[in-house]
């Protein structure tokens, strides 16, 4: 798909979203997530051994692009919203891949101290617990889960997601404190996360 | 955790948190009291706080080494290659080895989709999506989940183009267009039976594959079908990724707009006329403009509250894109416009109603109504009035109309049938003193029957169209004569009819009775309608062309200068009745020696037809050949040729290459450049276009002939070229007669030419054969063409010393010219 042609369905898809349909949003969902996928593939291609990539980074490239230097632009709620998500679906789906891959695809082989095991990269299933403790966030308290995502997926500041969601600063800076112990006595709670095929 | 406890344990920690920790201890036994649970769970959330992990202050990064989906491996499948990616999920195409091995498409959903509710209901929609048994939906054959934990799906391998790309490669005409939507349309209504929506239904999900050489539907990919819901006619719920995904451009605006409710089966309806439509006009209807990024007002409206242009109406304003996608479709722009005009557009707007409830119930209701289309009846999506279902009618039966006059005369005998039904009714109300309703109902049958005998029965039959020298004569002196006297109670019903017999006897080149039925219109019109109702303006208008026609130019520009003036008064000055009386006034003016007059009209109003009208419309080609004739007489062959020219390019893109028009414009261009003496020009253009007329219409069609009649002409001058110019005139001589009538006003013109080409060739005696056919032909009905006859008869006379024949002759022709005269 020539790169115009996926910036005109993203910037139709934006607009629709923001008329509020969750369809809509899905749509565009689809297409952000197809678009940094793509984005990330190029830039990977392109990393020198040793250098990695920021997912934040990525989303901040897909802004520019998309608002074509408009910081006023209305459709910036959506798009920080949806490319949240995607983001955190590639991220899930690396994890995942990478867990499958380590473990054979098994929990009998996860270690528990995986969980503690301080590293630069967070490992993948700390990553996947951390997902499916910001889904439980997300079913009680969707507001706060949406300050999580973000902050963490899109890595926007206090400032910028207290405008976006219409809250004060002090209001976010206390979700987000909240939001990550709440979110780190849940992953303790839940313990190893699951995976495809295990579960259920 | 219930939302009351989140929130108290959200609050305390709020507080507890921003107090100083040596203070802490204190504040959460006096915040949590004796709430012990309560007081633990705190105390907890407060040390996370102290030592986040790492996680949460490092931004993710994304691996670079992770394994491509692509190595995923599903057991009992061989994955042979990538067939398309999407949001949601990879498509391969696969080889299925047990229990049987066959080529399948197996789809492979993205992880991060994977929620154990999107699992649940990918197994559910699967299930169901396997019961599907319907020749234009791809089965479904098995689901699961792979060792890695991915959902899969397979389903039938369907190797085809996507409805779009196979219609326009194939460049199919809109009828088998609209051919391939009806499977479609019914595999639906069996999706929709059975609970289950498509909701993503684009072109590219409608592949068609050529199944015993026949093109077959395919409707794939219910990937995002959604089973509908009891409750709410199946609403998208709470947004789990990977449930649900629409293309834009194909959305109804209730998928667009979640304060319309759910989705249900009218959804589908309406993204399959979105199909349909971009079958049809190439475009989508509600996409914007490729050169312009859409603002976020411009979305919005058209997205919720823009309806779509007219089928029609879009392809008219497409540009050079709409004969583009006209060309795909094997035609024209002007005839796919024809073809989208009235029931189609109707059709497509039923289905692309904003309001549901507006909308066809149903895929089958659509695909009914399209199936009526196709067999020209009249379509639910209209409102059934007189004149439409006549012309349905008309359109039934217009096979056996070409056929011949026996249907023809039937199809009249039944409108005026129908006509002298109403009448009846009309009478009974009339005694019940109606008088008033009698005059409405009475105006509203004369324009239906006038409409419907103009733009559709007599159109399909006027010489304009040429090819059809069906007895249309004769059925119309068949109807002509059950008007007789069967009006006599509404003059304004005969008007009409008798108006447009006028017409069509003018158009037919059949003068005398075309003259009766205008004359005795125009006595109709002045005893019963006031010198401005638009009845007696358009009778008036059809006898000025008649009589101008018939050769009485000043009678017939007095009868036009007046119906110009007020029918710029009642129509508007940019109105196509005011440029049409305009344009035959202006051919009135032209016979006169001096130009000037008809110059000054053609060149205040060609300007008006070319911008109100369009440049390819048929009245402003018209004018353009008028413009040049002009200045042919002018005798500035430049000018004339320019205008030509420019007036070919446009009929022939507008037109096509082979209509009447474009054939005459055709003729005229090689005339000025023959007479400018560039023979090889003239040569060449004609035939080329001849070459084009045989291939597309035959060689023995009436356009194929009147070409090759222009190429005699080219060619006859040349003493190197005589063989072949006999040759070519021998074939002529045969073929024509063969192809009109005896005494169809083309063969009678076509023997008056070639005596003339004869004479110059010194043939004196096949020249004077030729003539006299035409003399025999028109001796009872004189006009132009038969004094022209005998003046050149006289002529030859003279010339092969034939003394006493060229006075007979001369005597002949005076008698003739004093009797058109007397005529008027």
């Amino acid at each position: 798909m020539p790169e115009d042609r996926v910036n005109g369905d993203l910037t139709a898809a934006l607009h629709a979203a923001s008329t509020g349909s969750a369809e809509a949003e899905e749509a565009l969902f689809g297409i952000v997530y197809d678009d940094l996928r793509r984005m990330a593939k190029l830039r990977l291609a392109r990393l020198q051994p040793g250098q990695t990539l920021q997912a934040t980074a990525l989303v901040h490239e897909a802004w520019l692009k998309i608002a074509n230097g408009d910081k006023d632009w209305s459709g910036r709620a959506q798009f920080f919203g949806v490319v949240s998500r995607a983001m955190r679906n590639i991220l899930v789906d690396d994890a995942r891949r990478k867990a499958s891959v380590k473990h054979g695809g098994g929990l009998a082989r996860m270690s528990a101290e995986s969980l503690a095991q301080p590293e630069r990269e967070a490992s993948p299933l700390e990553f996947l617990a951390l997902h499916e403790a910001l889904e439980d966030l997300e079913r009680q308290d969707p507001r706060v889960a949406k300050v999580v995502m973000l902050r963490y997926f899109s890595g926007l500041g206090t400032g910028e997601i207290a405008g976006l969601l219409d809250l004060s600063e002090r209001t976010v800076e206390r979700d987000w404190r909240f939001a990550r112990s709440w979110l780190q006595q849940r992953m303790t709670e839940n313990g190893p996360p699951k995976l495809e095929g295990q579960a259920e | 955790m219930n939302p009351d406890r989140y929130e108290l344990l959200k609050r305390l920690f709020d507080t507890a948190s921003t107090t100083p920790v040596a203070e802490r201890e204190a504040v959460v036994a006096e915040l949590c009291g004796g709430d012990h649970a309560l007081r633990e769970e705190l105390r907890r959330l407060l040390e996370h706080d102290q030592h986040p992990l790492d996680i949460f202050d490092a931004p993710p990064e994304i691996d670079p080494d992770g394994a491509p989906l692509d190595s995923v491996e599903v057991p009992g499948y061989a994955i042979q290659h990538r067939i398309g990616e999407g949001g949601f999920g990879i498509v391969y195409a696969a080889l299925q080895l047990h229990p049987i091995r066959r080529s399948v498409a197996l789809k492979l959903i993205k992880h991060g989709f994977a929620s154990p509710t999107t699992r649940h209901r990918f197994t559910i929609e699967c299930d169901a999506l396997a019961r599907l048994d319907h020749p234009s939906i791809a089965r479904v054959f098995d689901a699961g989940t792979t060792p890695s934990g991915h959902l899969f799906c397979t389903m039938e391998l369907i190797d085809g183009a996507s409805i779009c790309d196979y219609a326009n490669d194939r460049q199919l005409t809109a009828t088998q267009r609209i051919e391939l939507m009806i499977p479609v349309c019914e595999a639906m209504q069996h999706a929709h039976q059975r609970g289950i929506l498509h909701r993503d239904l684009k072109p590219s999900n409608i592949l068609v594959v050529e199944n015993a050489g026949k093109p077959l539907p395919k409707v794939i990919d219910f990937g995002i079908a959604k089973i509908r819901d009891d409750d709410g006619g199946g609403t998208a719920g709470p947004t789990l990724s990977g449930e649900f995904v629409g293309t834009p451009v194909y959305m109804s605006p209730e998928q667009a707009d979640p304060e319309r409710g759910g989705l249900d089966t009218r959804s589908d309806v309406y993204s399959l006329a979105v199909v349909l439509y971009e079958l049809l006009t190439g475009t989508a209807p509600l996409q914007s403009s490729a050169a312009t990024r859409p603002s976020l007002e411009t979305v919005l409206r058209t997205l919720r509250e823009e309806d779509p242009p007219l089928a029609s109406t879009r392809l008219r304003d497409l540009g050079e894109a709409g004969d583009l996608h006209a060309r795909r479709c094997g035609t024209h722009r002007d005839t796919l416009l024809r073809t989208l005009r009235g029931d189609l557009d109707r059709i497509l707007a039923m289905a692309l109603e904003r309001d549901r409830s507006r909308r066809y119930e149903s895929p089958q209701q659509l695909g009914a109504d399209l199936s009526r289309f196709l067999r020209d009846e009249a379509v639910l999506a209209r409102s059934p009035t007189t004149s439409y279902l006549l012309r349905k009618f008309a359109r039934r039966h217009r096979g056996k109309l070409i056929l011949g006059a026996t249907a023809l005369t039937l199809l009249l005998l039944g409108v005026v049938g129908t006509t002298i039904g109403l009448v009846h009714a009309l009478e009974a109300r009339r005694t019940a003193k109606l008088e008033e309703e009698r005059a409405r109902l009475e105006a509203r049958i004369s324009g239906e029957i006038a409409a419907f005998l103009n733009e559709d029965l007599l159109a399909s039959v006027s010489p304009e169209g040429l090819g059809i020298d069906v007895s249309v004569r004769e059925a119309l002196d068949v109807a002509a004569e059950r008007v007789e006297g069967r009006f006599a109670e509404m003059p304004a019903v005969e008007i009409a009819l008798r108006t447009t017999l006028g017409s069509t006897y003018r158009k037919l080149g059949v003068i005398p009775p075309s003259l009766r039925h205008l004359e005795r219109a125009r006595t109709l019109a002045e005893q019963n309608l006031g010198p401005d109702d638009p009845r007696r303006l358009r009778a008036f208008l059809e006898l000025g062309a008649a009589l101008y026609t018939a050769g009485h130019p000043q009678e017939s520009a007095s009868i036009l200068r007046d119906v110009l003036r007020r029918s710029e008064q009642v129509f508007g000055s940019r109105s196509k009745e005011s440029i049409a009386a305009a344009f035959h006034l202006a051919s009135a003016y032209a016979e006169s020696p001096d130009q000037r007059d008809a110059r000054a009209l053609v060149d205040r109003w060609l300007p008006i037809s070319r911008s109100h009208l369009g440049p390819s419309h048929p009245q402003t080609l018209r004018f353009a050949f008028g413009l040049g004739q002009i200045h042919l007489v002018e005798r500035d062959l430049d000018s004339a040729s320019r205008v030509f020219e420019q007036a070919l390019t446009q009929a022939r893109s507008a037109l096509g290459p082979t209509h009447r028009l474009t054939l005459m414009l055709t003729n005229e261009h090689a005339k000025t450049l023959r007479r400018s003496r560039q023979f090889a020009a003239a040569e060449q253009l004609l035939r080329n276009a001849w070459a084009a007329a045989t291939q597309r219409l035959g060689a023995r069609h009436p356009t194929t002939l009147i070409l090759q009649s222009g190429l005699l002409s080219c060619i006859y001058r040349d003493p190197k070229r005589l063989k072949e110019t006999d040759a070519l005139l021998d074939e002529m001589l045969v073929a024509w007669p063969r192809v009109f009538r005896a005494d169809h006003p083309t063969l009678l013109q076509f023997w008056f030419d070639t005596a003339t080409i004869l004479e110059r060739m010194r043939q004196f005696e096949r020249a004077r054969e030729l003539l006299h056919k035409v003399v025999r032909a028109l001796e009872d009905a004189p006009q132009p063409l038969v004094l022209h006859a005998m003046r050149s008869l006289e002529g030859l006379a003279e010339r092969t010393g034939a003394r006493g024949e060229a006075r007979e002759w001369q005597a002949r022709y005076q008698r003739a010219a004093a009797r058109l005269k007397r005529q008027h």
